[in-house]
């Protein structure tokens, strides 16, 4: 069963045909692979494709609209925490401030709702795409 | 040649820098020693080195800056000398007498020199005091009931900065002299919410100002020579992103003045190793703006022009050796660009990113100095930058088109650069033109994204990924002959 690329979030089909695995491989590209992460370098410049079977990308695409979960726009650490479970918040209200090599970056409510989780106390690190606070999800 | 008083150099240093100076400590058939992290295990550095001791800390730069420790790790090595790249403890005094109270040479200027240019107030007083161009300005300090009067006398439009100020806080520009009070109360209030400190001064603003500066060399003998200028003025987040030399800006006239000012200063200074004056330019005028009293990340691009290598002549001035050449020796050829390589995004601001360097492998036709090896990792623990493509060309048109190859050819994979960034803004009609200021980029919004990827791309993209997911590759292998005789996998 075929699966997914998701190249800058967009995701596209993919597949490989027998015919495919016999022909050459195409032109110069490089590539590196790094768990699901596949770097292409082709034409002078590199890109990211993240691959998805079709039940995790199925399972991601159903996990709501994705406001859910304020995410960390970089890695980092925490030095300011706002709110806690249960608080309200608004949106563009800030939750947390993050730090990454001296600067700071304030996370903000993406919509009106209900903190649920905050997953990152002062102090502690995070990756790149860490979910910071999650909110209560909406009933629809 | 043995004229060396010392048999092995410490570099206390790490990233690119540290590879660099180990690999001309080596070329001049002295010992390479390093001092260095465990996060920088398997960097080109500690390949090059013939000795290394761990050093540690609260965090990982906190050991680059543990006097004490790398002290002692110099002496357990039996290190001559010590050469501290740039940042960390290359301009601390401190740091310069302890090596030299230890017994062993410091590779830079006296202490008492780095002291006078790293406090900014005096420096620029004793610039001022040998009759060296500063920007025109008002010292709220000097004469407090005066000041508003004084800052007027500079005439628009002027620049109010906090005294205690730095990295751009609470700085305001005023061109219209009839709200001066106005601002100026603003930037005191802004002074003291952020420094603690409201007392201002105001300098004479120069409007799309051009950063230019002028590498020295000191000699232990009393002669001074200057490498020409460095164009600097491509910056983002007030931090160079890519240097040339010579300036696009300069006639020959005023590159002869700017140079001739640098080594003056130089001189009056009794400076003494490698150093950079930095000069803001504009409509024709330029001003002091500081003295950096070590090697610069930018100067393979001087080394580029001129065939000097600047951490041979440090090493020869620090061991008393005099300059084997005298200015009218000192000549330049063709245009050099550097760009420097950073680990970051630049469609969110410039954010750092981290990852894995998974694959790595420099261009042909450029100089890499490189920090990290193939196999290694990009943390948070120091600043974004993996290395600098250094690019010569017979002119500068020659040099873009070659730093437009160079970039296309480098290979960094596995985590988000500033590559492709580089690349836009190295064909931007301004950059093309050399029309540059230090406000440029921030005016170039429109660079910041990553152009989405046509359809033909992304089809090209996917199928070349397609052999590298083994579900998918085994799919295809496992499919009935007689399917894939009528046409293959189909959705």
């Amino acid at each position: 069963m075929p699966g997914f690329f998701l190249i800058d979030g967009v995701a596209h089909p993919a597949a490989l045909a027998p015919a495919d695995l016999k022909a050459s491989p195409p032109e110069e590209a490089i590539v590196a692979k790094d768990g699901d992460h596949i770097w292409v370098h082709v034409d002078g410049a590199a890109h990211e494709l993240v691959w998805q079977d079709p039940i995790t990308h199925f399972e991601e695409e159903s996990a709501s609209g994705g406001d859910d979960v304020a995410r960390a726009p970089m890695p980092g650490s925490v030095i300011q925490v706002a709110v806690t479970d249960g608080d309200s918040v608004t949106e563009g209200e800030i939750m947390m401030v993050i730090e990454s090599m001296k600067l700071e970056t304030a996370i903000k409510a993406p919509r009106d709702g209900v903190v649920m989780t905050v997953h990152r106390a002062i102090g502690q690190t995070f990756e790149r795409d860490a979910a910071l606070i999650t909110l209560e999800a909406i009933a629809l | 040649m043995t004229a060396f008083p010392f048999e092995s150099v410490l570099i206390a240093n790490r990233g690119e820098i540290a590879a660099r100076v180990a690999r001309t400590v080596k070329a001049l058939g002295l010992r390479a020693l390093l001092v260095a992290h465990r996060v920088d295990e398997g960097s080109p550095a500690l390949a090059l080195a013939d000795d290394v001791r761990w050093i540690e800390g609260p965090t990982p730069v906190a050991a680059f800056l543990d006097i004490p420790q790398i002290i002692a790790a110099a002496r357990d090595m039996g290190a001559g000398a010590i050469h501290p790249g740039y940042g960390f403890l290359s301009e601390n005094a401190g740091f310069a007498r302890a090596v030299a109270a230890a017994g062993m040479i410091f590779v830079g200027p006296e202490p008492d020199t780095i002291e006078l240019m790293g406090d900014k107030v005096r420096a620029r007083a004793f610039v001022e005091r040998h009759g060296f161009p500063v920007a025109p300005s008002a010292i709220e300090d000097d004469d407090p009931a005066t000041f508003v009067e004084r800052a007027r006398a500079l005439g628009a439009p002027i620049l109010i900065k906090p005294s205690a100020g730095g990295g751009g806080k609470g700085m305001r520009i005023v061109r219209d002299m009839a709200v001066l009070e106005q601002e100026i109360a603003r930037g005191r209030s802004e002074g003291e919410r952020y420094f603690g400190d409201g007392r201002l001064f105001v300098e004479r603003y120069i409007e799309r100002p051009r950063h230019i500066e002028v590498q020295v060399l000191g000699d232990a003998h009393g002669n001074v020579v200057h490498l020409f200028e460095r164009e600097c003025s491509l910056q983002r987040r007030f931090q160079k992103i890519v240097e040339e030399a010579p300036s696009p800006a300069l006639t020959p006239q005023e590159r002869e003045r700017i140079c001739e000012t640098a080594a003056g200063i130089a001189r009056a200074a009794g400076y003494r190793n490698a150093g950079t004056v930095e000069f803001i330019y504009g409509q024709g005028e330029f001003y002091f703006l500081e003295m950096n009293t070590r090697l610069q990340v930018e100067h393979p691009v001087t080394e580029a022009i001129t065939g000097i290598d600047l951490v041979e002549q440090q090493l020869r001035i620090a061991a008393g050796q005099p300059l084997a050449f005298d200015q009218a020796a000192v000549t330049r050829s063709g245009h050099a660009i550097e760009l420097r390589i950073c680990a970051e995004d630049s469609a969110r601001d410039f954010a750092p990113t981290t990852g894995p360097v998974l694959r790595l492998a420099a261009p042909a036709g450029a100089r890499f100095d490189g920090g990290v090896s193939e196999g290694g990792r990009i943390s948070a623990a120091f600043d974004p930058m993996i290395g600098k493509l250094i690019v010569h060309g017979e002119d500068r048109a020659e040099a873009i088109a070659r730093a437009d190859r160079a970039l296309a050819g480098l290979v960094l994979l596995g985590l988000k650069t500033n590559i492709g960034y580089l690349r836009r803004l190295m064909g931007d009609p301004a950059v093309i033109a050399g029309d540059i200021h230090t406000g440029l980029i921030g005016e170039r919004t429109e660079l910041a994204a990553e152009p989405v990827a046509d359809e033909a791309t992304l089809a090209r993209l996917v199928a070349i990924a397609a052999r590298h997911v083994p579900e998918l590759v085994r799919e295809a292998a496992e499919i009935p002959a007689m399917h894939a005789a009528i046409g293959g996998w189909r959705n």
